[in-house]
């Protein structure tokens, strides 16, 4: 079969690749971990370089790093930002382990020396459109209802639209909601919100870091067209018991963290839930008194060190929503995820890990008593293994590779009354199963000191397996009288196949600058159904198949990066221009609740997006911050919509502004500001309307051809570690945020409506928010 | 803390609207067609108007002197102009099985409509009971009349039905907003008694009084038309600007050449009651 001779012949080029590198002689390793002195905890993406040389590696998502140099004497010099660099001296005779822990540049102040060395990530690495979020920096930024969030923040860098007002759903580079891959510890999140939107499920106590993929995709990463967000969960204490928490207006979160063997192995347990139903509690009224509305969610992880060479991870994340009005109406949905690591060692070259992931997207909707009482569950669930290997083979070469195998159960609504003397009849849609399976390899590769080229092929493979009923369509997507359906048996029916070259490309112009270059191929055989603006947890998630071809898409990006000032200031521009192939949309008014016929809703066509980013962020010192600003264009031209012509997407918003500043005064009081300037999204305009039956009713002509006006608003917060905390080891700090400080009434949406009685017809804007002040008591422990 | 549980809730579950000025474009007026043909022998009526722009606040124009017929594979029936606009049948009453084809021509040009009256499930018998119930939240009990259904469901899917009352044989719900509509994905083969009691319209006690004759007509109607009337509201009701709101799209009826409205064809079963 054609599937597995092309599987065949990437891992015989992998070995002979392999073969290859090993050939070097009297060369030696030194590997080991990077972890934070204070915790433990380890540390991704701290480097260690080789001074007065441009060598240099950087440690992976386990903090693990390995450099193989020529027999010879060093200095190693091991930094990460907002750490204090420790420099070592060896004699390189032999390979050796050499575990590192790096102090906060805080705590060792004193010791901090001025370094000569670069800290030039932003210039040096071959990595491009892709966004580190540091949780403690975002910690620092006014924050909505004080939820500290990540997808907010990530919405204030270059590149990424917001979904609206509040929500923290993300469109990145003309993307739709549906193309970012969310992984936690490496398992799928299908739904990142909470709240419908207004948060999202990422807990800042719990997570470590968090990287974004714009463009430049490595070919680890597969199954969504437009990005990757990297969601890292932290590792827990190892060094010793410690509490934290914060009680806010809205929510409250506790987190404990202890080693389970010192300097062997840790946990972390933190869960938060939102208490602004228990004030219902306190009505007088009997109703209020019974309806609900909360998240709450748990995190979970344990790692354990059986050796040197083997470690054993184990995460997990629960969460749910929960509505009830008045106890007649209920609705919960929510996430749940497990992942089970082995990182071993098979030398101080070769890294693997081996993941064991299940995840799954789950709602429920219900009427609990009376003879209209009903339960409506929908579900998506995924079991994954993925084995991946890095293979430090010198200097100049470090290759990955690696396979991943997902089964899919797609439950898109089973309706069923609960009286037995129901007035309705059950209803189940037919359930969907799939196999998902990925097989890439990679090398970043060096060429002299100035190129550096990332180059790696992924092939991806979507099965649909039986048993299962395919309606058939004719070409007005009606189903065929007499051939409404096909059943199949069970098994495999129909395999479809993606190839995805990725490529990077780094020339190192001087040493503050650089010019980099990308190209990825990324497929999509998973889809999303839902109509509304923005996160409301009625998802559902189907596959490709007999209907409806895998998406894919190509990305170039080309940009220049500078860093100024001693590395002091970074900077970048970045241009891009993506293309999707059967990109897809629903038909006008389209019925995707409750359809068995849902694959005749979707009209399939194309869709590109083009654009320039500006960055430019100051990391270190007292003032920190950054500013972006994207200029961009997203349309799609989809079959019998618009009829037939380019419209814009519905998150096309030309030009996207932020700045982020925070100050610090002293170690009592930190500042922190941040401004939105943002195009109005597209809109749908009436050119007329008429009259039937008594309904006033819109006549449209353009799909989203004219747009909201535009959206602003600043943020302040003032952080406050009251001095007391210095000689105790019980540290608390006040935080007070406000969101829309100069209350602006930034239209959310503009509908057109007429009056029930007279008929008249006007325009109304629907603003979400006004100034909303927060206060939020955080503790440590 | 009843001022911080106010807050929360009207966070998540109000927004604030305010009116504005928003510049829209025009396109040109189009006819607007709105027309039936049962099986109730009777003067069949179309009613054609013309759209407007949309900040326009004068009634919908009637458009006169169309020249308008209904035919089927036999017959071409003529349609009159009672009053501006108002075109009607000579009393007939359309055949359960036949397709029939509307034509309207105005300004030289011709729309054309077509629709099969398809037979409807009869209603056997229908009741009126009287309803306490107090409305959650603010606590005020209000009285209603539920009207309830005896059918049987036709079995096999793809059955759709278009409720509407009459007072003393006054048409009350005369609005697309006040129509009950249904398919039969969740009623396929179900026969409805008064046990339970299945609401198709709450009529207010406000509008009734003891001795009232309330009568309920079922028509058949298609799948095509029952969309048209969901869309109707999904596109004017259904969009408030929240976050729930689908994409704003215009509604798609089934007359040709650019008009707008709909024209059908259904069949008819009524039953009456009186409210005691």
């Amino acid at each position: 079969m054609k599937v597995y001779s092309i599987m065949k012949t990437i891992l015989i080029t992998l070995f002979t690749v392999l073969a290859f590198c090993g050939l070097s002689q009297e060369k030696f390793t030194i590997s080991g971990h990077i972890k934070d002195a204070s915790n433990g905890e380890e540390l991704i993406g701290a480097t260690v370089r080789v001074k007065n040389t441009s060598n240099g590696v950087a440690t992976n998502v386990y903090g693990f790093y390995s450099i193989t140099l020529e027999k010879g004497n060093y200095e190693l010099i091991y930094s990460f930002i907002g750490f204090a660099d420790q420099s070592i001296s060896i004699e390189l005779n032999q390979s050796i382990k050499k575990d590192i822990e790096l102090g906060s540049a805080a705590q060792t102040l004193e010791a901090i020396e001025v370094s000569a060395d670069r800290k030039d990530e932003n210039v040096n690495s071959t990595e491009m459109s892709t966004v580190d979020v540091n949780i403690e920096t975002i910690k620092k930024i006014p924050a909505l209802m004080g939820e500290v969030d990540i997808i907010r923040a990530i919405q204030l860098l270059p590149g990424v639209q917001t979904a609206g007002e509040g929500s923290t759903g993300f469109f990145v580079r003309g993307g739709g909601a549906d193309q970012n891959l969310i992984l936690l510890d490496e398992a799928t999140v299908f739904n990142a919100s909470h709240l419908l939107g207004f948060f999202s499920v990422f807990n800042q106590d719990a997570i470590k870091d968090a990287k974004l993929y714009k463009g430049g995709i490595p070919a680890r990463y597969g199954g969504r067209l437009s990005s990757v967000l990297d969601v890292r969960m932290k590792d827990g204490n190892a060094k010793r018991l410690s509490l934290s928490g914060g009680i806010g207006l809205i929510s409250s979160r506790l987190t404990i963290e202890a080693p389970i063997v010192k300097d062997k192995g840790s946990f972390i347990l933190s869960g938060r839930r939102t208490y602004a139903d228990l004030f219902l509690k306190l009505s007088k009224n009997e109703d209020l008194r019974n309806s609900q509305l909360y998240f709450y969610d748990f995190n979970g992880k344990a790692n354990y060190n059986i050796n040197e060479n083997n470690k054993l991870y184990l995460s997990g994340y629960f969460g749910r929503d929960i509505l009830s009005l008045a106890g007649e109406f209920l609705m919960g949905w929510g996430n749940t995820t497990l992942t089970a690591r082995w990182n071993h060692l098979f030398n101080d070259k070769l890294f693997s890990n081996l993941t064991l992931i299940s995840s799954d997207f789950d709602y429920k909707l219900g009427v609990p008593e009376g003879v209209d009482a009903f339960e409506w569950n929908s579900s998506i669930k995924n079991y994954s293994l993925k084995n991946d290997y890095t293979y430090y083979a010198n200097t100049s070469n470090t290759l990955r590779f690696g396979l991943q195998s997902t089964f899919l159960d797609f439950n898109p609504a089973d309706f069923k009354p609960l009286d037995n003397n129901a007035s309705f009849n059950p209803l189940k849609l037919p359930k969907k199963f799939a196999l998902e399976h990925g097989i890439y390899a990679s090398n970043e590769q060096r060429f002299g000191a100035n190129l550096t080229i990332d180059y790696g092929l992924r092939f991806s493979v979507f099965q649909n397996l039986g048993k299962d009923t395919v309606y058939n369509f004719d070409q007005n997507f009606d189903t065929i009288p007499g051939n409404s359906f096909t059943a199949y048996q069970k098994g495999i029916y129909k395999t479809s196949t993606g190839l995805e070259p990725r490529l990077s490309v780094k020339y190192s112009l001087t040493d503050q600058s650089s010019i980099k270059a990308s190209y990825n191929r990324m497929y999509q055989y998973l889809h999303l159904a839902n109509n509304s603006t923005s996160g409301t947890p009625i998802d559902i998630w189907f596959p490709s198949g007999q209907n409806i071809a895998p998406r894919w898409s190509d990305q170039v990006a080309l940009g220049y990066f500078r860093n100024f000032l001693n590395d002091k200031i970074e900077s970048s521009v970045e241009v891009f221009y993506k293309t999707t192939e059967n990109a897809i949309d629903f038909k006008d008014n389209a019925q995707l609740i409750f359809n068995r016929l849902l694959e005749g809703e979707v009209r399939i066509g194309e869709a590109k997006a083009y654009g320039a980013e500006f960055f430019v962020r100051k990391r270190t010192g007292k003032f920190t911050g950054w500013i972006s600003y994207t200029l961009s264009k997203t349309q799609r031209r989809i079959e019998q919509i618009n009829n037939n012509e380019w419209y814009n997407s519905n998150y096309d918003k030309p030009h996207n502004l932020s700045i982020v500043a925070t100050y610090e005064i002293n170690k009592y009081w930190n500042l922190g500001a941040t401004f939105v300037y943002t195009s109005g999204i597209p809109l749908t305009a009436p050119t007329g309307k008429f009259n039937y039956q008594g309904q006033t009713v819109p006549i449209y002509s353009d799909r989203n051809g004219a747009r909201i006006p535009s959206y602003n608003r600043a943020d302040f917060s003032v952080t406050h570690d009251p001095k007391k905390n210095e000689n105790r080891k019980w540290k608390s700090s006040w935080n007070l945020s406000v969101y829309n400080l100069y209350n602006q009434k930034n239209p959310f949406s503009i509908t057109f409506n007429a009056d029930e009685n007279t008929g008249e017809t006007t325009a109304t804007k629907t603003y979400l928010f006004a100034i909303i002040p927060t206060i939020t008591y955080n503790f440590k422990f | 803390m009843r001022f911080l549980f106010a807050c929360s809730f009207i966070l998540f579950f109000s927004s604030c609207r305010e009116e504005i000025d928003f510049d829209l474009n025009e396109s040109n007026p189009r006819i607007v067609v709105d027309g039936s043909i049962t099986s109730q022998n009777k003067r069949h009526e179309v009613r054609i108007t013309k759209s407007s722009s949309y900040y326009n606040q004068e009634m919908s124009q009637q458009i006169s002197g169309a020249t308008v017929s209904i035919s089927d594979q036999n017959n071409v029936f003529t349609l009159t102009e009672v009053t501006p606009g108002r075109y009607l049948t000579d009393t007939m009453a359309g055949q359960i099985g036949n397709t029939y084809t509307l034509s309207i021509n105005y300004d030289n040009q011709t729309y054309t409509a077509t629709s099969t009256l398809e037979p409807v499930a009869p209603l056997d018998s229908i009741i009126a009971i009287q309803l306490f119930d107090t409305i959650p939240i603010i606590n005020e009990v209000d009285s209603s009349y539920s009207l309830g259904i005896a059918i049987t469901e036709t079995p096999g899917l793809g059955d759709y039905y278009l409720f509407k009352y009459y007072i003393n044989n006054q048409l009350e719900s005369d609005t697309v907003v006040e129509y009950a509509f249904t398919d039969d994905t969740f009623i396929d083969g179900i026969q409805f008694d008064f046990d339970p009691i299945i609401p198709v319209y709450q009529i207010d006690h406000r509008i009734v009084s003891p001795g009232d004759l309330i009568t309920l007509k079922v028509f058949s109607i298609s799948k095509h038309y029952s969309d048209y009337l969901f869309t109707a509201l999904l596109q004017t009701e259904f969009r408030q600007g929240t976050i729930f709101d689908g994409p704003a799209s215009n509604i798609y009826g089934n007359v040709s050449n650019g008009a707008l409205g709909y024209f059908y064809a259904s069949d008819v079963s009524s039953a009456s009651t009186v409210i005691e």
